[in-house]
């Protein structure tokens, strides 16, 4: 899952990446409104994390202007926690939203949770046949064993599982996977599609010839 | 007299008032009532004087007999002659001293008139009752204080009944003034609906309001900002805390993470030395020294102090300054050298350039700090100097935001001024104005 942050104050957005990171998400950063706004805007991020005072524009403007064109779930940071400070960044679009300090760990379950959400499946436990995929543990069982997945793996299988029914391009992966850093392979979607196969069963994942992978 | 009741006090002087009137009517009546019936009484006894004149003049043996038959029964009358003695005398005349002057006398509920008969012939008394008009008059005299006394019931009732109702109003804005501070200090009394006299204490209540209400919003706003200008630090340093706690990193990570958490300490703790110390000039217990002080020097001494902090930011620093000898608080003046330098700085872009004047212009030193920033804007100038106020919300920058609050504090116990100018858009010019001959607040 892809996952971009809004956050200018250095640190802070240091440590929502790195929290995000551990969580298994690919994750970008924006220093600014404008350049928060533009990357939300062209990117498809399966959750938007957003501090409210920003330079350039206001967090309620950007807010604003994605919900114009995009659905795509939005957590609001906030140094302010007066009810109406609240009741303003929700009905200007949010999701949800997270008031300063904040821990690590509730910003990890929030975000999970919107991408569930925002995926139309709320539940956090995914069942495919006698697959049981834990999105909130991150762990797969396979008939009440556990089966060791790594976390792009573990990743590749999330996103399958919550669009499950529809079909995911290769490049919709590559998207939802890794940020723009990231350095991949052209084959390495393969690789995983192979891993996954193997160790949970070849008949979960169908391939779709030139179109992309599905979970039936 | 003095009541505690507004009520009480104005009945009291109503019913003293009333008593009063009623008083001087009564005397009045009573006088009055009484000198028209002895009038009467009087002009009778004077025609039977003169008719016991004409008996006793006539000179006849049956004195006695004529008299009684002159006079109507009841009629007291005695005749003296010259020595004193009673020649005649009716029944129930009481013998009492000779007359030595005409008078007219009430004595034992009678009107007594004397006469002289001719010169040296002796005296005429007569006298009639007048029980029936004393009886009359105490009649009038009782139905007068029981009327009296049911008009002042009924008036002081009546004066009770219109003072609640006059008094209703006032009642009203109590009510209303304790709801108001009880609940929302925004909402203010109705004056169109409050009688004209007490319009003045209504609207002195309602200013009284609105200042609460200010100070009251000024303090929540205060709050809220500090609050909030604590959270980003706060926030920085729990979640590398948890993520410390949490991720497996090598020692130098752990090293790097731990200088960040450094910071957002540092961070904090400048946030809440500013406090403090605003909280303290807020209270005015904190003591200026008042001594001998080179400002240039001092000047110089911050800017080679904040030297590193520009250099690693990229900001070039500048600075002349002019010999200029004062009084006042060296520590406190150092502060302000370094909370406005320190505020240069942390607004400029890399490349940026922070220039110092330190001039003597007549009685005054004058400290310009000017940079090449972004500037302040017009409507902005007088609020930099506010706890927490930025010009660009999300520009925190890591400072405290209560900077130029301490440098407007000890700038102005110093009697001196600060202000900002320069164009916005091409640099900010903090001016600094200290009387050089004043001795500290």
């Amino acid at each position: 899952m892809r996952v971009l942050i809004v956050e200018d104050e250095p640190q802070l957005l240091r440590a929502v990446r790195e929290g995000l990171c551990a969580a298994g998400y690919a994750v970008d950063e924006a220093a600014d409104g404008e350049a928060g706004l533009h990357q939300a805007l062209h990117v498809d991020y399966d959750a938007i994390v957003l501090d409210l005072m920003l330079p350039g524009i206001p967090g309620t403007t950007i807010l604003e202007r994605l919900r114009a064109a995009k659905t795509t779930p939005v957590l609001v940071l906030t140094a302010r926690d007066a009810v109406a400070d609240k009741v303003a960044c929700l009905d200007a679009g949010a999701d949800d939203y997270l008031t300063k300090p904040f821990a690590i760990a509730e910003l990890q379950a929030r975000v999970r949770a919107m991408i569930r959400r925002g995926a139309g499946r709320p539940d956090p436990v995914v069942s495919v046949g006698e697959l049981r995929i834990d999105t909130a543990a991150r762990q797969v069982h396979r008939g009440g064993e556990r089966v060791d997945l790594t976390p792009m793996e573990f990743a590749l299988l999330e996103l399958l599982a919550l669009r499950r029914g529809a079909v995911v391009s290769r490049t919709a992966i590559y998207e939802h996977l890794w940020n723009d850093d990231a350095e991949t392979m052209s084959n390495v979607v393969d690789v995983y599609i192979a891993n996954l196969r193997q160790k949970l069963g070849r008949e979960l994942i169908t391939t779709r010839r030139g179109e992309g992978y599905i979970i039936p | 007299m003095r009541f505690r009741s507004l009520r009480v006090t104005l009945l009291f002087w109503y019913a003293l008032i009333l008593v009063g009137s009623m008083a001087v009517l009564g005397t009045t009546l009573h006088r009055q009532m009484r000198s028209v019936l002895y009038h009467e009484a009087d002009a009778q006894i004077a025609d039977w004087t003169d008719a016991l004149r004409d008996v006793v003049t006539r000179d006849s043996s049956t004195l006695e007999a004529d008299a009684r038959a002159a006079l109507p029964d009841g009629v007291r009358f005695a005749v003296f002659d010259a020595s004193g003695r009673v020649r005649v005398a009716s029944i129930g005349f009481e013998p009492g001293t000779l007359p030595t002057e005409s008078t007219v006398v009430t004595r034992d509920h009678h009107r007594w008139r004397a006469e002289p008969l001719g010169s040296d012939a002796g005296w005429l008394v007569v006298g009639r009752s007048v029980r029936e008009e004393n009886h009359g008059i105490r009649q009038f005299l009782i139905t007068l204080l029981a009327t009296g006394a049911v008009v002042i019931v009924v008036a002081l009732g009546g004066g009770y009944l219109l003072l609640s109702r006059v008094l209703a109003p006032a009642a009203e804005i109590g009510r209303t003034a304790r709801r108001i501070s009880a609940h929302n200090l925004s909402e203010r009394i109705p004056l169109e609906r409050v009688p004209t006299e007490l319009r003045d204490v209504a609207a002195a209540l309602n200013e009284s309001f609105r200042r609460l209400d200010e100070a009251f919003e000024a303090q929540t706003a205060f709050t809220a900002d500090a609050s909030h200008e604590l959270r980003t630090p706060l926030a920085i340093l729990s979640t590398h805390l948890e993520l410390a706690a949490t991720i497996e990193q090598d020692a130098g990570q752990h090293r790097e993470r731990l200088r960040v958490c450094r910071d957002a300490v540092q961070r904090m703790s400048g946030m809440v030395a500013g406090l403090l110390t605003l909280a303290r000039a807020d209270s005015g217990q904190v003591p200026f020294e008042s001594k001998e002080l080179e400002l240039h020097a001092l000047v110089e001494a911050e800017i080679d102090a904040m030297q590193p902090l520009a250099d690693r930011v990229g900001v070039e620093l500048e600075c002349r300054v002019s010999p200029v000898a004062m009084r006042g608080d060296a520590g406190r003046l150092r502060e302000v050298v370094s909370n406005l330098l320190d505020n240069a700085i942390r607004y400029l872009e890399d490349g940026g350039r922070v220039m110092v004047t330190l001039d003597r212009e007549g009685a005054e030193a004058v400290l310009r700090v000017a940079d090449t920033g972004g500037g302040v804007p017009e409507e902005h100038r007088e609020r930099v100097f506010e706890r927490f106020f930025r010009v660009d919300p999300a520009r925190s920058r890591g400072g405290t935001g209560l900077g130029l609050a301490i440098v407007r504090w000890i700038v102005e116990a110093h009697g001196g001024t600060v202000a900002v100018e320069g164009e916005a858009g091409v640099g900010a010019e903090f001016v600094v104005q200290l009387p050089l001959n004043r001795a500290v607040r």
